[in-house]
């Protein structure tokens, strides 16, 4: 029974949550952003109980997921928003069946 | 020294804690990165407090040094009338999330790991290089390609579209 | 075993390759060639035979055998294709050969004006190929094969001219009811293959049929004695092939193939086959009494009940078929009364004088245009004078006339059946005798002495080509019962002379002579003695096919039809097909709203999997 663990949990479904609560893509990323740090804190404390290293290139994949993940991203929430001046992901969805 | 450090990641965590809260209400979204760039930068503190200062500074460097910076450029980029919160009405996903939210807090009540806590956890920079370019170097090496790879891939992509 | 008989192989192979000739490079020859190359194919087929024959009484030999090469050679099932020449055989091979040469040749008249020529040519090869394999064949297996495929010629020859739909009809109903009696042999096989494999015998040829007839005497299947079963089964094939009493309505119809077809398939050469089956296989038949019984009682119903149909006919083509029915009769009470050799003699003087009969009928067609009707006919004596005489010879060969070949070959059969004891099966057979002479006379005075008031037109005599065949069948009609004696001692049997009372032994005479007589008058005076309702029963064949269609065919497809409404239609088609289809269309299309591109939804069925997982991980037990 460790407190941190559970501290990481809550951490991370209260991103799961704003995750959920937004419709904004923008704030979608911001929470799966907060989603893996803590995940990473999780990792880190078992690194810092157990001593396995292995477990740092873990942290480092999942950092370089995270960073990866928000170049791409990004990039193309930022050509989407110049053409249908939106980020909000339902608005996008309704215009992709207009499309259809 | 331990107890400290323990209370200390304690604390921190309860404050990264509240500003989670605090991003479930705020409504503007520089001030949501603004928090955001805090739970960073307090993550960073607590892997400093258990030792791993190097992982820190990385974790600074990637986070706040690049992902932050990225988000508001997006922001800049992005028309501010564009990112208006808005609420979602969705209660299926909420339920979900907390089920599982749930099941890790079980989880995580039920792992047992061997404590090996040391009164020193400075790492020795030696050890770590071996860790990284001699143990697992392919897998570091397939991590760099990967972050290349997503660079790429992000310029080829702005380039086109402009 | 140092039976081989190297040159066996070449009595078989002319016939095929004629087939193939004809049947693959039909184009790059013409009818001259064609016919030519399936009447030589056959006769040299037939001469080979008798070389073989030759050979295999110089050597002094029982039999001769060759195997030509392996079909199956496994540990649990031996299949040899392999030609095996005895004296039995050997008689077939002949009959078949020689009467098959002769068609041949007739054909060639008979067909002439036919635009299907070559393809009749092959199909008669392809016919005399499968006979011969049959007759020649070692064992059971490849003799089934030449069953069926002797089946497959007939129903082909007789939906020859498929442009009518009742030929096809024919040959539909000739195919099926054999089939009935294809699944008997199957069985009978399939029995045979089960105890001599027990015995560690995997080989189906007759001589370890013959070697290990203990193991089948001694066996039983479901409390009946295995050798009834086998024997049983493969009478009840060889009453499909040989049109016997439940199965023979085939035959008639039959006829509506070319009339060379009917003369050499339903008469001389294919219908035996049942006979030549029980011949072949007469040690196993002997060991069960019950069996000869039943063979006895339904042979002589058969002859009898289609010598009476054979009265009231007026296709001269179907009064033949009767006959030749009621003559199969014979030949099977032959076997019953434990002799085949007396019934061998029959069918091989038979092959004779009824393909006499058929190919002088079909003559007499031929030169009428097509007229099969007897009424229509009359007066031929005139106008046809040769075939008038030929079809004198078969007549008086077919009703046993004294000293013709019929007389000494039917005769045995009778002493035979008196000489078993079955007094009732007797007089039914000297009914018989008195029958085929009724109806013989019937229709030769019918056709050739009573005056027609019609005008019969001659639409063109026979010529030479179809006259020779004729007059070589009506010497050895006439002549081919003095060879009795040197027949059975060529099947190696010494029973052919039979004392028994002058009043038993000239009884077939009385009867037949009464026969005629009666029919002489009753058909040249006119004497109206009808009996009407006994001759409307006759007329339409007591009813038997209108029974099967009642009792078989509509329950069969009343049955069909349902299991087509509700298993092919509902359960198949419905259920099963569309069914499944339309249930996975619709459990796509509630799927498919799965995938609405809306981020939420995808992370919210991430999480949901991801939970089932952990919850499995959890019940299961972190290790």
């Amino acid at each position: 029974m460790d407190l941190v663990y559970i501290f990481c949990a809550l951490i991370f479904s209260l991103s799961l949550i704003n995750f959920f609560k937004s419709s904004n893509i923008l704030m979608m990323f911001i929470s799966i952003e907060l989603s893996l740090n803590a995940l990473n804190i999780a990792l880190i404390r078992t690194l810092y109980k157990t001593l396995n290293y292995d477990l740092l290139i873990l942290f480092m994949i999942t950092i370089t997921i995270a960073a990866a993940e928000v170049g791409i991203g990004l990039a193309i929430l930022i050509t989407v928003s110049k053409i249908e001046n939106t980020v909000d992901s339902d608005i996008l969805n309704k215009i992709k069946e207009i499309f259809k | 020294m331990n107890e400290i450090i323990e209370l200390l990641v304690l604390i921190i965590l309860s404050i990264i804690l509240i500003i989670q809260i605090l991003i479930l209400f705020s409504k503007n979204i520089i001030t949501i990165v603004a928090y955001t760039f805090l739970i960073f930068l307090f993550s960073a503190t607590i892997f400093a407090l258990m030792g791993f200062k190097f992982l820190a500074i990385l974790y600074l460097i990637t986070y706040t040094g690049a992902i932050i910076i990225l988000f508001l450029i997006s922001i800049k980029i992005i028309q501010p009338t564009v990112y208006k919160q808005k609420l979602s009405k969705r209660f299926l996903p909420f339920l979900i999330s907390i089920i599982f939210s749930a099941l890790i807090f079980i989880i995580f009540k039920h792992i047992k790991l061997n404590d090996i806590i040391t009164q020193n956890n400075n790492i020795n920079y030696l050890t770590l290089t071996d860790i990284i370019f001699n143990k697992n170097f392919i897998l570091v090496e397939i991590i760099s390609l990967m972050l290349i790879a997503a660079i790429i891939g992000t310029v080829n992509y702005l380039k086109k579209e402009n | 075993m140092n039976n081989e008989g190297l040159y066996l192989f070449l009595i078989i192979i002319p016939p095929l390759i004629g087939f193939i000739i004809n049947f693959l490079f039909s184009r790059c020859i013409n009818n001259k060639l064609s016919s030519l190359i399936a009447s030589l194919s056959v006769l040299l087929s037939f001469v080979f035979s008798i070389l073989n024959t030759i050979i295999l009484k110089k050597e002094g030999k029982s039999f001769i055998n060759q195997t030509i090469f392996w079909w199956i050679n496994q540990d649990f099932i031996k299949i040899p294709i392999k030609l095996y020449l005895d004296s039995l055989s050997a008689i077939m091979t002949l009959i078949v050969t020689g009467i098959g040469f002769l068609i041949h040749v007739y054909s060639i008249s008979y067909m002439r004006k036919d635009k299907d020529f070559k393809r009749f040519f092959s199909y008669l090869n392809l016919f005399i190929f499968f006979m011969l394999l049959l007759v020649l064949s070692d064992n059971l297996i490849i003799t089934f094969f030449g069953w069926e495929g002797v089946g497959l010629c007939s129903y082909l020859l007789i939906g020859f001219w498929y442009e009518n739909i009742e030929n096809s009809k024919a040959a539909k109903k000739a195919f099926i009811v054999n089939r009935i009696g294809d699944a008997f042999f199957i069985a009978a096989i399939v029995i045979c293959y089960f105890l001599l494999s027990s015995a560690g015998i995997y080989e189906l040829s007759y001589i370890e049929l013959n070697r290990n007839i203990s193991y089948l005497i001694n066996s039983t299947i479901l409390g009946i004695p295995s050798v009834f079963l086998i024997t049983f089964f493969l009478f009840l094939a060889a009453c499909g092939k040989s049109a016997q009493f439940p199965l023979y309505v085939w035959l008639p119809d039959a006829m509506a193939g070319p009339t060379p077809v009917s003369a050499l398939i339903h008469a001389a050469t294919m219908v035996t086959a049942g006979i030549y089956l029980i011949a072949r296989l007469f040690v196993l038949y002997s060991y069960s009494t019950l069996i000869m019984n039943i063979i006895i009682w339904v042979s002589a119903i058969t002859s009898l009940i289609s010598a009476i149909i054979a009265i009231g006919q007026k296709d001269i083509k179907k009064i033949l078929a009767y006959s030749t029915i009621s003559q199969l009769g014979y030949m099977f009470m032959g076997l019953a009364s434990g002799n085949y050799q007396a019934s061998m003699f029959h069918l091989t003087t038979h092959a004779f004088f009824k393909a006499l009969l058929f190919l002088s009928a079909g003559a007499i067609i031929h030169s009428l245009g097509g007229v099969q009707d007897i009424f229509k006919m009359g007066d031929l004596k005139n106008n046809l004078k040769n075939i008038f005489y030929i079809t004198l010879i078969g007549s008086l060969a077919i009703i046993g006339f004294p000293y013709t070949s019929g007389y000494y070959s039917k005769d045995l059969i009778i002493e035979y059946i008196y000489l078993s004891g079955n007094k009732t099966v007797w007089f039914i057979s000297l009914i018989v005798v008195f029958l085929t002479a009724f109806y013989m006379t019937r229709m030769f005075v019918i056709v050739f002495i009573k005056k027609n008031n019609k005008h019969i037109h001659l639409h063109h005599k026979p010529d030479k080509i179809m006259i020779f065949p004729l007059y070589i069948l009506a010497l050895f009609s006439l002549t081919s019962g003095y060879f009795g004696k040197n027949f059975f001692e060529f099947l190696e049997t010494k029973k052919y002379d039979i004392d028994l009372p002058h009043l038993i032994k000239y009884a077939p005479i009385f009867f037949m002579s009464f026969g005629v007589v009666s029919s002489y008058l009753i058909y040249t005076k006119n004497l109206n003695i009808k009996l009407k309702i006994l001759s409307n029963l006759v007329y339409n064949k007591f009813y038997v096919d209108e029974m099967y269609e009642k009792l078989i065919i509509k329950p069969l497809t009343k049955f069909a039809y349902l299991v087509f409404k509700y298993i092919d239609r509902k359960l198949i088609d419905n259920i099963l097909i569309e069914g499944l289809g339309s249930l996975f269309i619709s459990i796509s299309k509630k799927t498919s709203k799965m995938e609405n591109s809306n981020t939420h939804f995808y992370v919210t069925y991430l999480l949901l999997t991801l939970s089932a997982f952990i919850i499995f991980i959890f019940i299961k037990g972190v290790k």
